[in-house]
């Protein structure tokens, strides 16, 4: 037993150690990266050998290994990127007024799946622009990375455009919480994730001018707690998984202002949507205007024989305006909401508006394209009651509200 | 012939389980150890280990481990021990130090039968590990990506930090065959987090023992740490697989 009582002293010890020593404030434990024409300045206050970085003339890599890194990227290059080509932790991206054009590849290119936070500081601007070849990198937009991204920080602005294919994409989701973000798509989607997106932020501000979808997202779910969208899109406005992957996908809007138009100089047939829901369609506030050249909303997808199957439509609050079809006829929300068909189209720019009978308006717009169905729903439309459709002073139609959904067309037809 | 395709079972199961589930976001290390064991009397026995581990795909030295430890049989199923490690670890977030001083010590209690072949044996181990340098309360900066300012974090941190680890484990002693192939699952529970306790890690080890002779053997495992996450998200470690490769030896 008395072999015992030297392990018995040693637990005796080391239970007994205790470490008192007094230690500094550590101030940060981020990476500066300046870009100035012709050089690179960086300094890195990860001092342990837990971010390594590598500069090729200004395209700057990091791989990292240690947590919480915080980037501060900032200066201008018209040559340069910024590379997370791995990282074993998440990551804070500061963008504290940088204008970064790549001219072959992405601007900031984060090849790792973990979690990365774009940071727009207050008052500052910057600006992404990717160039080359669809294929020059990894990546598919301008701002491209494949894990999550959420854009936060305190409403600072960003430009993004996209020369080669998306302007801002995620291989998993994209959250906005805040900023003012403008994207221009040269060549296809604004915004394209693969799992899901999110927008909130009463101050959060999202200006999107695609040629092909403004919010485009694969195989998840949409979700609109706040913000102001102006959305110009070649195609589709806010869009879930397309037809050819058999999935529904709900999109749903709870709050902000959303407004929605056809781009301008796109005039093909199968161009024009607004909202378009694989899965079903849930609206419980908002101010939406959408004037699109064809379909204004819709809930539902293509079989395989390409009929329209159609999904669930519930509006249960908001403001919605719309020039252009909508799909499913029939509204499960508890929200009312009336429908006209004109037989002919009314020419692009007239105006439209949407009385009561005191002769009061409710909600009027001008039309951006040729449009000849019109859709309002608001709270303040109640079941039993007449309201009027007018393009300017000539009044179109009046409909009775008979269901949550009221359609009716020239020859008075009500579905 | 049989020891090939056995180990080529090993090597695949080791290779494909975890990885195909985990790949993108887990690391990789090796474990390199050797055993040395001295039987004082029947009962009584001491030992001394040395261990080099790696991580980040191998890349890194992630510790070099030393211990020492006895246990002692109370009878045919229970056994009592002690441990005590030097840890000179290699902190992938070195705020006070790169090679930062582990002391490790302790206690456990093990359960053991035989089934036949199958050996089954129940562990549960008090350890408390202090780390030197390393202050009780944490003060590091955090960068606030709402207030885009950097905070000051003061929390606590557990130093001593004390767990409980309870393993189970299965070996078999195969007839006429120099291979004991062994399967462990492991536990590991915080007592002192200041966040939250619970499982923090739990360890999946797979691998064999292979007798060179009556006193030594070498064994061959891969090992799997699913770590849990407790309380603040970014205490949680990432998931680690481990190859090791040892060698041990009875005096």
């Amino acid at each position: 037993m008395r072999k015992l009582l030297f392990p018995l002293l040693c637990l005796c010890f080391f239970s007994a150690c205790k470490d008192d020593t007094e230690y500094s404030f550590i101030s940060d434990y981020g990476v500066y990266i300046t870009y100035a024409d012709g050089n690179v300045t960086i300094k890195n206050s990860v001092n342990d050998g837990g971010v390594s970085i590598s500069c090729e003339g200004q395209h700057v890599t990091v791989n990292a290994s240690a947590k919480d890194v915080t980037y501060f990227l900032s200066g201008v290059s018209t040559n340069g990127s910024f590379t997370i080509a791995s990282s074993k932790h998440g990551q804070n991206v500061v963008l504290n007024g940088l204008a970064l054009t790549n001219q072959n590849g992405a601007s900031i290119n984060i090849q790792t799946k973990k979690k990365t936070n774009i940071v727009l500081p207050e008052g500052t601007t910057n600006k992404l622009i990717d160039g080359g070849a669809a294929n020059a990198d990894s990546s598919k937009a301008a701002l491209f990375s494949e894990g999550q991204l959420i854009f936060t920080g305190t409403g600072g602005s960003l430009y993004v455009e996209g020369n080669r294919k998306h302007g801002i994409c995620s291989d998993d989701y994209i959250d906005i919480k805040s900023g003012n973000i403008q994207v221009k798509g040269n060549v296809s989607d604004g915004i394209h994730v693969h799992d899901y997106f999110a927008i909130s932020g009463e101050k959060t501000k999202l200006t999107i001018e695609t040629l092909s979808d403004a919010i485009d997202c694969d195989r998840g779910y949409i979700d609109i707690y706040g913000g102001t969208l102006d959305l110009t899109a070649g195609d589709k406005g806010i869009a879930t998984s397309s037809d050819s992957i058999k999935l529904d996908r709900d999109i749903r809007i709870y709050a902000g202002t959303i407004n929605i138009a056809s781009l301008s100089t796109i005039d093909k047939d199968l161009t024009g949507y607004g909202i378009r829901s694989t899965g079903d369609l849930h609206i419980e506030g908002s101010n939406i205007t959408i004037n699109t050249k064809k379909k204004a909303i819709s809930a539902g997808k293509s079989d395989d024989n390409d009929v329209f199957q159609p999904q669930k439509m519930y509006i249960d609050g908001g403001t919605i305006v719309c020039a252009g079809t909508v799909r499913p006829l029939e509204n499960l929300g508890y929200q009312n909401a009336i429908y006209y068909g004109s037989s002919n189209n009314l020419s692009k720019g007239s105006n439209i508006y949407f009385k009561n009978s005191d002769g009061q308006t409710l909600a009027s717009f001008i039309t951006l394209n040729k449009a000849k169905r019109f859709f309002y729903s608001s709270p303040s439309l109640a079941l039993g009651s007449t309201y009027s459709v007018y393009n300017s002073a000539t009044k179109l139609i009046s409909i009775t509200t008979s269901t949550a959904l009221s359609y009716i067309d020239d020859s008075g037809t009500a579905d | 012939m049989k020891a090939t395709r056995f180990l080529a079972f090993v090597a695949a199961a080791c290779l494909f389980t975890p990885t195909a589930l985990r790949a993108q976001r887990d690391d990789w290390g090796a474990s390199y150890n050797l055993q040395l064991s001295k039987e004082i009397t029947k009962k009584l026995n001491i030992s001394f280990q040395e261990e080099w581990r790696t991580r980040n795909d191998f890349q890194t030295t992630d510790r070099w481990e030393s211990t020492i430890g006895a246990d002692y049989k109370l009878d045919e199923i229970l056994k009592v021990g002690a441990d005590y490690s030097l840890i000179n670890y290699n902190s992938p977030n070195a705020k006070f130090a790169q090679w930062e001083v582990r002391h490790r010590w302790s206690a456990y209690l093990t359960a053991g039968a035989e089934i036949g072949r199958l050996k089954i044996s129940l562990r549960e181990k008090y350890q408390q590990t202090i780390r030197m340098g390393v202050p009780s309360v944490s003060n590091d900066s955090v960068y606030n990506t709402e207030t885009c300012k950097w905070d000051s974090n003061q929390k606590e941190r557990s130093n001593p930090k004390k767990v409980l680890r309870s393993r189970l484990e299965l070996s078999y002693n195969i007839r006429k065959c120099k291979f004991e192939p062994f399967a462990s699952i492991e536990f590991t529970n915080t007592l002192n987090n200041p966040d939250e306790n619970g499982i923090s890690r739990i360890r999946y080890t797979i691998g064999t023992d292979y007798k060179l002779n009556k006193r030594s053997s070498i064994n061959v495992f891969y090992r799997f740490n699913d770590e849990r996450e407790l309380g603040n998200t970014s205490t949680r470690e990432i998931d680690s697989h481990y190859l090791g490769v040892g060698f041990s030896h009875k005096f």
